[in-house]
């Protein structure tokens, strides 16, 4: 091409962000694009994402002992989303009993964070290149929930985990106002009675036994005169199952600091102070927009034009919402 | 009387006994010392039954009140706690006291565990996983398809991935990388069904001597096949029919996945303008800065004007030699032919003169056929690293061109042959601990020779009398390159040191003729130029990282460089010894987890290459000719950029603001004169400045219960510049001002809604001529999908483009495309229409300094395609 003429061309393309075909810049982190009739644009925007949103694994050398655990019981948690037969998540949830307080959190995020940080400390160390990674069947998922009750204040501690950091709210333990039923069922080995109760716009169902003299339960839910071993709430969405009790001898129960390692650089953990709107508002956004949850800033360069696409819809109009209200 | 009452009132008595109000209330204690059992619970039971009744606990004291209805005579409270006995006591069921003292006990219970398997672990490495869930979603073809869903990732229309903005450094299928750069042979080839599972390895290295040291921020992306998939041949077919006028489009593959072998072969043909070569590593053919002139394409997709005839094969084979050694071998072939045409009309405003109009009506077809053979060898081992990748290539292009310029017809024929052989070698050799020496080493040798034929002879002034009807531009180059570096990286707490040494070799042979048949070129149209460019470069350079707060780096490259040209035909030579230094420091990172920022400024300085100072004449295009006789181009640069961007997880925006500004000077300036059609460019020692300003901002919200994203940005652009034209030097500034809206909706499950307009103004200011007319041109998209289930989808998208600058009748132009496609199990139907407006061809305008320039494509007919596609 002639001189002038490319440069005219070139003076075009910046004018009117026309697409010429450039081939990608490399270093520069950005992409031009080729139109190409093969790949219609228009699929790029029909996405109906399974994926669930995980979080960065916590930076497993902050924990800090807190209490020691008297009696640990571990349920299968399920969340089945709507008009659906396989469940999307089962995750193993653990309620460790102490002497003050209670701990009840995702046992597949610990096993998680275990192994990617032993994954890491052998990295530093060695330089070895075989790494482990949790290997995890087809929907089981660590749903990062962790919950702190105080009974002595009648407090309980929310952390939530999105992205790289843990949002915590600390709100009052209110009161369930649970009607017994008189049927009965055995789980676990146990007697267990069924409750109904309402609980923030959720109708939940349970299963207590009264041979276990703990008032909690999975999540935050409690209150009555015996341990729960089974919940599940009306729409059948999710499900708690006690699949182990054990008495753990001398066990701690951890939490998590805020502290940043100086060794690994890397501030895995952080502690941020929210609320439980905010947090569901976090939860809502991670299903909804799984490209903006996954953390920085995205730019693609479509026809030399910057698009955000941290904002694409997943296409998922349920999330799994805990609390309605 | 008497005993009716008393009947009754026994009877009532016993009636209200039976469904009695009774309140329970007593104090729970321990045994011996008489403390109250807080919190202890207190259960009312039937005893006929174990049912729990109603419940309560007991308060800071111990007390404990029970109230309710109950149907029985008797009632069973039990109470229990932590630490104590249970403790039980039967009672009538009537409002009373009942205290309890209890002893205590350590709780004995059951320990029951129901064991599921535990999560076995496999071998990988990385720090962030992903895990793509089975599909529940028909529409999913191929491996592309699903890796445009995983959060984080974006898909190219080209196919290149990219994840947090960068493109993915690693394609692994397997965990074998066995296309390289090509990888999207693979992505767009194998079938969505046969993937089990797509992983992400976030700060990926794949270099095992590396991965103790650097946390690279690059991510690779593994496939993994399932079962079925895998040590079996796959593949599909595919088949299209289009009309108008009639075009056809096959396709076949068949891969092959196993644990010593992995091998992707394919064969496209279409004439309907998809370019099936663009899965390859070269998509496109040779370039070089002679050849026919060519009508400006226009900003659309592809498929809607390439006039295409394409056949393009490509075969690709991996070997694993051992745990840490593969042989890669590929190979492509394209054939392809692409006609064009248009119109433009080209006007340059001549300060204190006449303008001069050109008027072309432009046709062209290019006829190339490209080979490609590249052979890999890579060893990744823990202690070092070797790979080697040599890669042949030999294309022939033939383009014919003709123009009809101001009425005259002109032909053009361009002969195109390029041979290249490319060999990069890449060695890591660890030293003593945290550091390691890392070597480049990139040769490469390319041929080109080069002939332009122009008929008839347009300027025959340029050449001397002459009765010749045509002229002949040749040019061959040969060039060897080589780029050799040797570096090494070491790092202590936050800090990394880094030092690189360069040698670096170019060495050119360019000669150049321009005459019309039958005759010698003269020396003024001849070259024979021989160019040697050395290069010793050190480089060092220090960054500071201080957590997520700051990240800070500073390098700077010196460069001592020897140049050396000799220009045989007017016997003259040249050298240049000098030492450049370009610093580049580079500032980034987060004042709150939402606001983030980052900065960047260089120094560079560039000495021109050999097409910058050549002494012959050589016509670029029919009416194109430059010189670049004169001094060495020097230029000496300095760029600006700082960025803000503001991301909000809760109140789900984000925004940016970038500002930029460069300042770039050059000894030399090109002058452009216009003679008639004829344009000469030669280059005059008057020095150049050229200096620009950028501002850009963009923000969007999305609004979750409505599902809507909403998108508004704006820019603005001025740079100036010193241009010679008509031997005359002028002031030149250009104003750019661009607004742009964006929505994105999705209604309901099944159907999303896609909107997009920008608008842009540019203004053009050259002194003596004053402000330019400022042109106005706007670009809106919309796009409608409706998903109906069950594999069935429609899209229906419409573009609009409008350019103020135009004859109204042209101003405006709609395409419109529809695209119904249907998938079962093995199949998949699709049909598709195209600018089913009938809109003939696309026009635009612009102004550069004082040139006007109008043009128009001619584009596609209608047309409805319709395709099958079967995977095996």
């Amino acid at each position: 091409m002639g001189q002038p003429l490319s440069a005219i061309v070139c003076i075009a393309a910046l004018i009117f962000i026309l697409p010429v075909k450039v081939h990608s810049q490399t270093g520069s982190g950005s992409i031009a694009i080729m139109t190409d009739g093969d790949i219609d644009a228009s699929e790029f925007k029909n996405i109906k994402i399974d994926l669930i949103p995980t979080p960065v694994p916590r930076n497993y050398s902050t924990r800090v002992a807190i209490d020691t655990s008297r009696l640990s019981v571990t349920y299968r948690y399920t969340i089945t989303e709507p008009d659906s037969l396989d469940a999307t998540i089962v995750d193993m949830q653990t309620l460790e009993i102490g002497d003050r307080l209670n701990r009840f959190y995702s046992r597949y995020g610990e096993f998680r964070d275990s192994i990617m940080y032993e994954n890491h400390l052998d990295f530093l160390r060695t330089g070895n290149e075989v790494g482990i990674r949790p290997d995890f069947k087809k929907s089981e998922h660590p749903v990062y929930y962790d919950v702190f009750t105080y009974p002595g204040e009648n407090t309980r501690l929310v952390s939530e985990r999105f992205i790289k950091t843990d949002y915590q709210y600390t709100e009052e333990v209110t009161p369930i106002d649970w009607q017994l039923s008189p049927e009965q069922e055995v789980i676990l080995g146990y007697n267990c009675q069924r409750a109904t109760g309402t609980f923030r716009g959720r109708e939940w169902q349970v299963w207590f036994t009264y041979d276990i003299p703990y008032n909690y339960g999975p999540w935050k839910l409690g209150g009555l005169p015996g341990l729960i071993l089974r919940a599940e709430d009306s729409s059948g969405s999710f499900v708690w199952e006690a699949v182990s009790l054990i008495r753990p001898e001398g066990c701690p129960i951890y939490r998590h600091s805020g502290d940043v390692s100086p060794r690994n650089g890397a501030d895995r953990h952080q502690i941020r102070k929210s609320s439980r709107k905010n947090t569901n508002k976090m939860l809502e956004a991670s299903w909804k927009l799984p490209f903006y949850m996954s953390g920085s800033s995205q730019s693609l360069y479509f026809n030399d034009e910057k698009v955000d696409t941290r904002s694409i819809s997943s296409g998922r109009t349920w999330y799994p919402r805990l609390e309605l209200e | 009387m008497k005993r009716i009452a008393i009947t009754l009132l026994t009877i009532l008595a016993a009636g209200i006994s039976a469904f009695s109000q009774s309140r329970i209330s007593g104090r729970v204690s321990l045994d011996g010392t008489g403390e109250p059992v807080v919190s202890a619970n207190v259960i009312v039971r039937d005893p006929a039954r174990s049912a729990v009744l109603t419940y309560t606990t007991t308060d800071g004291d111990g007390r404990y009140v029970i109230e309710g209805l109950f149907g029985a005579d008797s009632l069973e409270i039990t109470v229990t706690a932590v630490n104590i006995e249970k403790s039980t006591a039967l009672t009538a069921n009537v409002s009373r006291t009942l205290d309890f003292t209890v002893r205590e006990k350590k709780l004995e219970l059951n320990e029951a565990v129901i064991t599921a398997t535990a999560p076995a672990v496999r071998r990988g490495g990385d720090t962030l996983t992903y895990f793509a869930a089975r599909y529940r979603d028909d529409n999913d073809l191929v491996a592309e398809d699903i890796i445009r869903k995983l959060p984080g990732i974006e898909v190219a229309e080209s196919g290149r991935i990219a994840y947090q903005g960068k493109e993915i450094s690693r394609f692994y299928i397997e965990g074998m990388d066995m296309l390289g750069k090509g990888y999207t042979l693979a992505s767009k080839n194998i079938s969505a069904d046969d993937i089990q599972s797509i992983e992400i390895y976030e700060n990926h290295q794949h270099i095992r001597a590396l991965q103790e040291m650097s946390r690279p921020d690059e991510a690779a992306m593994n496939i993994i096949l399932k079962e079925g998939a895998r040590g079996t041949w796959t593949g599909s077919l595919l088949a299209g029919l289009g009309y108008s006028p009639w075009m056809w489009r096959g396709e076949v593959s068949a891969m092959y996945f196993g644990k010593r072998m992995q091998s992707i072969n394919t064969y496209k043909t279409n004439n309907m303008g998809y370019n099936a070569a663009m899965e390859f590593g070269s998509p496109e053919s040779a370039a070089s800065i002679i050849g026919v002139r060519l009508p400006t394409e226009p900003p659309l997709d592809e498929d809607l004007f390439m006039d295409n005839n394409i056949h393009a094969a490509s075969s690709n084979f991996l070997f694993r030699l051992s745990g840490t050694a593969q042989l890669t071998l590929n190979a492509d072939y394209t054939h392809d032919i692409r006609k064009s045409e248009g119109v433009s009309t080209t006007v340059h405003n001549i300060v204190g003169g006449m303008p001069i109009t050109v008027n072309e009506v432009t046709s062209a077809s290019r006829r190339s056929d490209r080979a490609n053979l590249t052979i890999g060898i890579e060893n990744n081992r823990r202690k070092s690293y070797i790979n080697d990748i040599l890669r042949l290539s030999g294309e022939l292009n033939r383009d014919m061109g003709s123009v009809i310029s101001d009425g005259t017809p002109v032909s053009q024929a361009f002969r195109l042959p390029s041979l290249s052989a490319t060999n990069s070698l890449h060695m890591i050799i660890p030293v003593a601990g945290r550091m390691s020496l890392n070597l480049l080493s990139n040769t490469s040798y390319n041929y080109q020779p080069t002939s332009l034929r122009v008929t008839p002879v347009l300027f025959p002034d340029i050449f001397g009398a002459t009765q010749a009807d045509e002229a002949v531009q040749t040019l061959s180059s040969s060039q060897l390159i080589t780029r050799n570096s040797l570096s090494g990286v070491w790092t202590r707490g936050g800090w990394t040191f880094s030092i690189g040494m360069g040698l670096n070799a170019h060495i050119e042979d360019m000669a150049s003729q321009l005459y019309t048949t039958g005759t010698q070129a003269a020396d003024s149209m001849r070259n024979d130029i021989g160019w040697q460019r050395y290069d010793l470069t050190l480089g060092p350079g220090v960054s500071y990282k201080a957590g997520d707060r700051l990240f800070i780096s500073a390098h700077v490259n010196a460069d001592l460089m020897t140049l050396r040209t000799r220009d045989r035909v007017r016997g003259r030579k040249d050298g240049v010894t000098r030492v450049i230094a370009s610093p580049v420091l580079r500032l980034n990172g987060e004042i709150t987890q939402d606001l983030k920022y980052s900065a960047s400024a260089s120094y560079t300085e560039a000495y021109g290459g050999l097409y910058d100072s050549y002494g012959g004449f050589i016509m670029t295009d029919y009416r194109n000719i430059a010189t670049k006789d004169g001094e060495l181009r020097h230029t000496r640069s300095q760029n600006y950029l700082a960025s803000l961007s503001y991301s909000s997880a809760l109140n789900l925006i984000f925004a940016n603001l970038e500002a930029s500004y460069y300042r770039a000077g050059s000894n030399l300036t090109y002058a452009y004169s216009y003679d008639g059609a004829l344009t000469r460019i030669e280059s005059v020692a008057a020095p150049n400045l050229s200096h620009g300003l950028g501002l850009e901002a963009k923000v969007s919200k999305h609004f979750l219960p409505i599902s809507m994203l909403i998108s508004v940005g704006g820019g603005w652009r001025r740079s100036w510049s010193g241009i010679i034209r008509q031997g005359v030097r002028l002031d030149s500034r250009s104003d750019i001002f661009t607004a742009s809206l964006g929505l994105n909706t999705r209604f309901t499950r099944w159907l999303t809604l896609d909107y997009s307009a920008t608008y842009g103004r540019s203004e053009t200011a050259v002194e003596s001529l004053g402000y330019t007319d400022p042109i106005d041109n706007i670009k809106q998209e919309g796009e409608l999908l409706f998903s109906f289930g069950r594999g069935i989808t429609l899209s229906v998208d419409c573009e609009h483009y409008y350019n103020g600058s135009l004859q109204p009748r042209h101003r405006n132009m709609v395409f419109l495309g529809a695209e119904l496609s249907v998938k079962t199990r093995h199949l998949t139907y699709a049909l598709k229409g195209r600018n089913l407006l009938n809109t003939a061809s696309y026009s635009s305008a612009y102004t550069s300094d004082i040139t006007d320039y109008v043009y128009s494509y001619a584009l596609r007919p209608p047309a409805v395609i319709a395709t099958v596609r079967y995977n095996f």
